[in-house]
């Protein structure tokens, strides 16, 4: 086998097999050619010495070199990946935010303060489902800030370090997972639960009229 | 010597030879094959996937009177991974010779 021979083979397969940069694994292979040649042998001995070509391509597949989607590649160009960054950045401080004012929330209505005019009035006795509600949101949305911020830090990493970014690859603590799920599902029931817990209270289902929310 | 062996152990070859200086590829490839009789052309499949995972990362550096040479250097996280390898590699070596020791009772 010649040394064109090979190399043209190698890259066909490659770029079969969806391997991204293999300019850069030819690299490799046409300078242990060059370096080889250099040395007095003759091409074919090299390719001999080499290894079997669909070995070598079965070894790239096999190492997962794939590119897994078209759309992640997108994200591995620098003019995407860091502007994309900075938004999950800025989305991650709304999150901390959310959560923040969740738990005020809950604070405000627990104490039952009227500092604030424009807060809505909610009854006593209902309003300590809304204080649970807004208790477990705000663990719902810290669960989720982590979850987040685990993501984030990881595809930063994986951009710093390699260029690439994969994303869903981070780990967190099952505990968080676990909490997360708890604490949506939670947050959904209370939600539903106020709901009709308030519109019987109010006797009308468009409680928010009695109260006087929007006036 | 067995092609389990040989691949099991070729990840902490590549990384300790980093670990003392950045590598040309060509001599990665060169040493190691001559040392453990591996065909050259399996070692650079491990170089990408060490690169993959971030364990190294490659430059081009000029030379005088040819075209650039492809040059591999260890990371951070490379040597995290190779002291991690080492102690699995120094752990594996105190069981073996425990079971190979003639006269231990």
């Amino acid at each position: 086998m010649t040394k064109q021979h090979f190399i043209d083979t190698l890259t066909q397969g490659l770029k079969k097999h969806n391997i991204h940069d293999v300019d850069d694994i030819i690299t490799d292979y046409e300078d242990y050619f060059n370096q080889q040649l250099a040395l007095g042998k003759t091409e074919s001995d090299i390719a001999i010495k080499l290894g079997d070509v669909k070995t070598i391509i079965s070894d790239y597949v096999k190492s997962g070199s794939k590119g897994r989607a078209k759309w992640f590649d997108l994200v591995t160009v620098g003019f995407i990946a860091i502007p994309m960054l900075i938004i999950l950045y800025g989305l991650l401080i709304v999150f901390g935010l959310t959560v923040l004012a969740s738990w005020s929330l809950a604070i405000y209505y627990l104490f039952q303060l009227d500092t604030f005019a424009f807060m809505p009035y909610i009854p006593f006795g209902i309003h300590f489902v809304y204080i649970l509600l807004f208790l477990v949101f705000s663990l719902f949305f810290f669960t989720l800030t982590v979850r987040f911020y685990a993501t984030t830090k990881s595809m930063t990493m994986q951009y710093v370090v390699k260029q690439a970014i994969r994303i869903g690859d981070y780990h967190i603590k099952p505990i968080y997972i676990k909490l997360f799920n708890i604490s949506s599902i939670i947050s959904l029931i209370l939600f539903i639960l106020g709901y009709f817990l308030s519109a019987l209270v109010a006797k009308d289902f468009q409680y928010w009229h009695v109260w006087e929310w929007f006036q | 010597m067995n092609i389990q062996y040989k691949k099991g152990i070729l990840d902490l070859l590549v990384l300790a030879m980093l670990k003392k200086k950045d590598q040309y590829g060509y001599d990665i490839s060169e040493m190691i094959s001559l040392k453990i009789e591996i065909s050259p052309g399996t070692i650079y499949p491990i170089l990408r996937k060490m690169k993959d995972d971030g364990f190294v990362t490659t430059y081009l550096s000029e030379v005088s009177g040819g075209p650039a040479r492809k040059y591999y250097r260890i990371t951070n996280l490379g040597l995290t991974h190779f002291n991690k390898l080492k102690s699995e590699w120094d752990e594996l070596k105190l069981i073996t010779s425990y079971f190979l020791e003639e006269n231990n009772d």
